[in-house]
């Protein structure tokens, strides 16, 4: 049988809705694991003994995380085919970015997992995979074609490969950073008691949260600046200038500009830890509306991006 | 450091309008702040007063940045003289306590002091650690890299900024639509657009022509993504310089270059073709007129004048459909390419406004001293296919549409110093990666003499920067030394 | 970019810009059209060599400026789309029959227009000298950039008996200055020696 583009784009379709289930069932395991944790956060702190829940958790992580894996490789089978059907680097319009970044981000928090203790990420980073995998075959659906020719272009390989990197490690920063607030708040005040306090107590070490944040935020860093310094030089390649202050330009400049912030106040005394977070936040966040904010609300040269 | 902290939020901050509201000299949309403002009359003033629709340009984002400057050099010029400073001077000595250090390792040993030096030494000067080795101690650093990498990254960021400003001086940025056919020089006469620089030189463009030999378009014709444009290609013969004159594709991404003035293809549309006979019967116009395009579908509009036609002037204004259909709410185009191309006009007298010598724009009419041609108390207007003629009530004139041509806009821009630009983005990457990947640390052995005549070796590490020092780096030179492989018990032990 | 000249040229010519930004900004993004002239004289030592070209004519002729050698020549660059250069050709037309017989000629430089428009245009004003058509003009546009290049539509080149531009005017011309600059350029004996 000779696959056409048409199978392919149909296979796609397929692999990035079983990645989405899949997915959905690793949020639910790893869900039950945090459950687990918590639980098992109560019985140090108050010494009652609940049964076996540890091992128990421990093995709905492990599951939590093939699952991970398997959803993982059923999204990159999705991008795959994806460009299989349209003949081209398959981050050509919204939709594909978005499950490019998703697939980023995946990627991202495995190759952590393998190194480090962040299994208690793993819940948010399912979260958000999922979101944005949502969000994508709901709002952004475009079918698989050829690239508008403004587009076509090896920069556009380059500029979004290393965005979309960029992206994906920035998400698993973001969850450290995130986590890294709460379990701060819960060692300072010592409590474990309250729901809340109990899961910030079953969470990984400041310490190591910190740590993960901190090689999260420093390796996608300078991919984040060649992102923006390609973008540059496409730009002066396609409109003859290399910037111009539009606004995708311009929410790539401010996400950059935040991280500086962040990684300079990570060497200020005083402003190391927790307010130095909140400016990686706050880069994320600048992110998170470049990526979407910008393509629906606001209309500038990058709008044929497509939605 | 607080200080570049807190410029770089606000500067993040300060960026953040200049995407809300439209900017003005911001390429997209250069409409887009009059339209604002007719929206909004009331909040329009108070935002340009404070400089919304020039974010980039106004005085207090300058302000941030200039600061930013400042303290950015203010700190990287005494970071350079420490450097320099540090990387002539040898490692410091190793504090008293070794065991409060990273990854401490104490063993004792039988073999004699000066034998473990040595090894240590000759370990750690192959690993190429600055190094300093007394009777008793190994002093030893490296990762000085990581500080040079960073001031290459904050002196080249720098360079980056001041060639892109410079560039910007004495380039420019111009405009100009040519229709297939039709023929550019470049000279400022010829440009639709110039916006030049405070010193360009507007005397002194490169010498250069080209006629638009073709503009290629192919459209998606079936699909999700019907009417999508697939390929625009301009097929240029130009000449540079008085040479020969030579053949060129532009292609959006694939400018012509010549010296650095270089010809972007940034738009395209239709250009009907047609004659205007005035009411004497003779052709006071023949030739394509630039319409603009309006929507994906390239339904467009225009107008054309024909000021010397007698006995009255004419003018025509109308629209044009690639691909006209009719739809509930009137004629529209269904597709981009020219599968039924119609020209909608209604017709003008009078007097067009020439005469006072204002300069007037090519696509719009001066209705003041014009009349609409009227038939049966009603405007007079006519749909024309390629071939047919419309005849103006009265004998007037008329105006026969002879074909579609098409043409395209080019986007030029002269920005020279693209090379010290280039090589300062390479050493602001490489810079950056390097102060961020590489670890600046310290590594110190020391040996005493036990009690009991053997040696009593303590290795440590220290980290300059906020990561630790790779943990193998230790476990090689423990190794090296042939240490203990599993420290654990061992230190405790000793540093007791 | 090309070699560099002296500063008094450029400087006259961020005041072209000025001027022509300002009647930009004011109409449309059409095209650049000069509604002010400036006017620069070059004194004959400081002039420079226009490059020879060939066009074909608006009446079907061929036109080539070696044939012209040793005479005063006007350039005129117009187009019948052209607001100033209505209000200036009355005045083109005048000087150009006025100093016919000293032996001065007149030549259009028909630029971004089309054939009919322009043969009415000059029919409408009784302009009976020579034009050169928009689609051969590139090289009669160009042919001027060693010396000043034309800037403006309308501009007016006065190329002097050598072959070298004596005077340019960007913008619209009155009648008093370009019957000024003809004439004593015609009246140069010896010019540049």
């Amino acid at each position: 049988m000779i696959l056409d583009e048409q199978t392919f784009a149909q296979l796609s379709n397929g692999l990035v809705y079983s990645a989405i289930a899949v997915y959905a069932l690793a949020m639910l395991a790893y869900a039950a694991e945090t459950a687990g944790r918590m639980a098992g956060a109560r019985v140090a702190v108050t010494g009652t003994v609940v049964a076996d829940s540890p091992s128990r958790s421990r093995l709905l992580g492990a599951f939590g995380t093939s699952l991970t894996v398997l959803a993982f490789l059923l999204n990159l089978g999705g991008v795959v085919t994806r460009g299989l059907a349209a003949g081209r680097v398959p981050w050509g319009n919204m939709y594909e970015f978005v499950l490019v970044c998703a697939l980023a981000a995946g990627a991202a928090y495995l190759a952590f997992l393998s190194r480090r203790p962040v299994r208690a990420f793993g819940v948010w980073i399912v979260a958000i995979v999922l979101l944005a995998l949502g969000l994508a075959v709901t709002v952004l659906y475009t079918p698989a074609g050829a690239l508008v020719p403004v587009l076509d272009s090896y920069w556009l390989v380059i500029h979004v490969a290393a965005a979309i990197t960029g992206g994906g490690v920035f998400t698993v920063g973001a969850v450290a950073t995130g986590l890294f607030l709460v379990r701060h708040r819960q060692e300072r005040r010592g409590t474990a008691q309250a729901p809340r306090g109990r899961y910030a107590a079953s969470l990984p070490t400041t310490r190591t949260l910190e740590q993960v944040a901190h090689t999260a935020h420093i390796f996608a860093f300078p991919i984040w600046t060649f992102a923006v310094i390609a973008g540059a030089i496409w730009a002066e390649n396609s409109w003859g200038r290399y910037w111009g202050w539009d606004p995708k330009e311009t929410w790539a400049f401010i996400t950059w500009v935040f991280y500086a912030a962040h990684l300079h106040a990570q060497a200020t005394a005083g402003w190391r830890g927790v307010r130095a977070s909140w400016f990686a936040l706050a880069g994320y966040a600048a992110f998170l509306f470049n990526f979407f904010g910008v393509n629906l609300w606001i209309t500038g040269l990058h709008s044929y991006a497509g939605v | 450091m607080r200080t570049a902290v807190i410029l770089l939020a606000l500067l993040a901050l300060a960026a953040i309008p200049g995407s809300l509201f439209p900017q003005r000299n911001v390429a997209s949309d250069p409409a887009a702040v009059i339209q604002y403002t007719q929206e909004h009359p009331r909040l329009a003033p108070w935002l340009d007063r404070l400089g919304m629709f020039d974010v980039y340009a106004s005085p207090w984002f300058a302000a941030i940045y200039v600061l930013l400057l400042v303290s950015m050099t203010g700190c990287v010029l005494p970071r350079s003289r420490r450097l320099w400073q540090s990387v002539r001077s040898a490692p410091p000595p190793a504090p008293r306590n070794l065991a409060r250090l990273e990854g401490h390792r104490a063993w004792e040993t039988t073999r004699e002091p000066a034998e473990i030096i040595a090894t240590a030494a000759g370990h750690l000067r192959r690993r190429r650690f600055r190094m300093v080795a007394t009777a008793d101690e190994v002093r030893a650093e490296r990762g000085y890299l990581r500080e040079v990498g960073n001031l290459a990254f904050h002196l080249s960021l720098l360079v980056l900024l001041v060639g892109i400003a410079a560039g910007k001086l004495v380039g420019f940025e111009g405009r100009v639509a040519v229709t297939e056919g039709g023929a550019f020089a470049n000279d400022l006469s010829q440009y639709d657009a110039f916006s030049p620089s405070a010193w360009t030189d507007v005397d002194d463009l490169e010498p250069l022509s080209f006629r638009l030999e073709e503009f290629d378009v192919s459209y998606q014709t079936s699909g999700s993504n019907l009417g999508q444009p697939s390929q625009f290609a301009a097929r240029l013969a130009y000449r540079a310089g008085g040479g020969e004159e030579q053949t060129v594709t532009v292609e959006p991404n694939h400018p012509l270059d010549v010296n650095e003035t270089k010809f972007f293809l940034t738009g395209n549309g239709y250009a009907p073709v047609v004659t205007v006979r005035d009411g004497r019967g003779k052709a006071v116009f023949t030739g394509p007129v630039q319409f603009l395009p309006l929507d994906t579908s390239y339904a467009s509009d225009g107008v054309i004048k024909a000021p010397d036609a007698q006995p009255t002037q004419l003018a025509f204004e109308g629209f044009f459909l690639p691909t006209a259909d009719v739809g509930p709410q009137g004629p529209y185009s269904m597709f981009p390419d020219t599968l039924n191309p119609q020209l909608f006009l209604t017709a003008y007298t009078g007097d067009l406004g020439f005469a006072d010598g204002v300069p007037q724009s090519v696509f719009t009419l001066d209705k003041d001293e014009l009349t609409q041609v009227r038939r049966n108390g009603k405007p007079f207007s006519q749909a024309l296919s390629v071939g047919e003629t419309m005849q103006l009530p009265g004998g007037r004139g008329s105006l026969t549409f002879d074909g579609v041509s098409r043409f395209a806009n080019f986007q030029i821009a002269y920005d020279p110093g693209k090379e010290i630009t280039l090589a300062a983005a390479v050493v602001l990457l490489v810079g950056l990666t390097a102060s961020l990947a590489i670890r600046r640390r310290r590594l110190w052995l020391r040996v005493r003499p036990t009690e009991g005549g053997g040696s009593l070796v303590e290795v440590a590490g220290y980290s300059l920067t906020r990561r630790e020092p790779p943990p193998e780096e230790i476990a090689d030179l423990v190794a090296a030394l042939h240490g203990p492989h599993h420290s654990a018990t061992a230190s405790k032990d000793a540093s007791a | 970019m090309k070699s560099r000249r002296g500063g008094r040229a450029r400087a006259a010519a961020v005041l072209v810009v000025a001027t022509i930004g300002l009647s930009a900004c004011t109409t449309d993004p059409g095209t650049p059209t000069a509604t002010d002239g400036v006017v620069e004289v070059i004194s004959a030592e400081d002039r420079r060599q226009v490059e020879p070209f060939t066009g074909q004519l608006l009446d079907g002729g061929r036109f080539d400026s070696t044939a012209l050698a040793g005479k005063v020549v006007v350039y005129n660059v117009w187009g019948s789309w052209c607001a100033p250069c209505r209000t200036e050709a009355p005045v083109l037309k005048r000087v150009s029959e006025e100093t016919q017989d000293l032996g001065v000629r007149f030549v259009g430089i028909n630029v971004r227009d089309n054939d009919a428009a322009a043969r009415a245009f000059e029919e409408n004003y009784g302009i009976e000298y020579p034009s050169i058509t928009t689609d051969t003009s590139s090289d009669a546009v160009l042919a001027f950039g060693p010396a000043l290049p034309p800037s403006a539509v309308p501009s007016t080149l006065v190329v002097d008996t050598q072959g070298r531009l004596a005077a340019r005017i960007v913008g619209p011309t009155d009648y008093s200055t370009l019957s000024t600059i003809v004439t004593e350029t015609a009246a140069e004996t010896d010019p540049g020696q």
